[in-house]
């Protein structure tokens, strides 16, 4: 017994010297809510409180199926938030920013830089990127100036069954970017060993759902304010819909 | 495994439940026009249009019952030759909807915006007229 309960113990102080890092992990995506399209922060089944966050999200950009763009704005509604639009949407777009973090020597994240926590083990800015598509396009995906990090598909048309290969790029900057982390599920498997791209940007996975897809992907980028913190994190989703059998 | 003749309903009821569980599921009403239009869906409301001489009816209805058009509004977009035109739309008696004085030439495409005005929820819908 005393066996077991050192086992729970261990298995608590583990979990929670993870915990952090998996907060820390969190994204932004797009998903449908009541045949609303709501944006998302979270990761995996854990679909926070975005209403509070409102205010970090920078942009959000909507266009029609020939990429012109069309005038979208979030709302919150109770306690989700959506994208709102007089016109039909065939891509969405969005850019939060989730402020500057820190992790003192005692493993706890507080969100303040450098300049306030001089001793801290890690500070980070974090970018939150967010690209989807409710219908599977049928021209390529463009590179869209504010997703400093993008998950473009390379695959055209994307496959509309699960299990089919598919290649994306990952952009930085609008240009490819080598050993950026890609996480082929990022809500239904969100711990998955993630794959590294190539030098071309690109890594090649299978389509995992008949349904939604969130494709993650992360690459850390040098700081342009040491004094704040050491590194910027980027973190993009790309979200597409397979459908589903005529009903 | 030793057969069990009572166990049959029971096996026949879950294999019948499982059979039609994905339509009843994914059911939102019929598609059958009831007043000679053309039906689409937006979002789960059942829309029929229908081109009348002096514009455009919608009628709404959601798993085959009335929606009251009393708490809906929204806009109808026309893309034909030429630029597109918006017409708003009022409501009508029951579930119908009305863009009073919209031409809709044959070949246009018909984007329908519908308004919950509780909710505040958008859905669409795009017809392709003949």
């Amino acid at each position: 017994m005393r066996k077991v309960t050192s086992c729970v113990l261990a298995g608590l102080i583990a979990a929670a010297a993870l915990a952090p890092a998996a907060a820390d992990a969190h994204g932004i995506w797009f998903a449908q809510r009541a045949k609303q399209l709501a944006l998302i922060y979270g990761v995996g089944a854990d679909d926070l409180d975005m209403v509070k966050r409102m205010p970090l999200v920078k942009s959000v950009a909507g266009f029609d199926g020939e990429w012109k763009p069309v005038k979208v704005a979030l709302r919150a509604a109770g306690p989700i938030v959506l994208v709102d639009s007089d016109k039909p949407v065939a891509a969405v777009a969005a850019v939060m920013d989730n402020g500057v973090w820190s992790k003192g020597k005692d493993g706890e994240w507080q969100k303040k830089g450098r300049d306030e926590l001089p001793d801290a083990v890690i500070s980070e800015r974090t970018m939150k990127y967010a690209v989807h598509l409710p219908a599977l396009p049928s021209t390529p995906v463009p590179v869209m100036p504010d997703q400093t990090l993008q998950v473009v598909p390379v695959t055209s048309p994307l496959p509309a069954q699960l299990g089919q290969p598919a290649t994306f790029r990952v952009l930085f900057q609008g240009k490819p970017v080598e050993g950026a982390l890609v996480k082929h599920d990022y809500v239904n498997d969100p711990d998955q060993e993630p794959l590294k791209t190539g030098a071309d940007g690109t890594v090649t996975l299978k389509v995992r759902n008949q349904g939604l897809n969130v494709v993650g992907a992360t690459f850390v980028g040098p700081s342009d304010d040491k004094a704040r913190y050491d590194k910027v994190e980027h973190f993009a989703t790309l979200s597409f819909v397979l459908p589903h059998a005529p009903e | 495994m030793r057969a069990y003749p009572g166990r049959w309903p029971l096996l026949a009821t879950l294999a019948l439940a499982a059979a039609l569980a994905p339509s009843l599921a994914l059911a939102h009403g019929s598609m059958k026009p009831r007043h000679g239009g053309t039906v689409s869906e937006a979002g789960e409301t059942v829309v029929e249009l229908v081109r009348e001489a002096d514009g455009i009816a919608l009628y709404l209805s959601d798993e085959d019952e009335p929606v009251p058009s009393a708490g809906m509004a929204g806009t109808l977009t026309v893309k034909g030759p030429g630029a597109p035109v918006e017409v708003a739309l009022a409501p009508g008696a029951a579930n119908r909807l009305e863009a009073k004085g919209a031409k809709v030439p044959a070949g246009a495409e018909v984007t329908v915006m519908l308004l919950d005005q509780a909710t505040r929820a958008k859905s669409f819908t795009t017809f392709a007229v003949k």
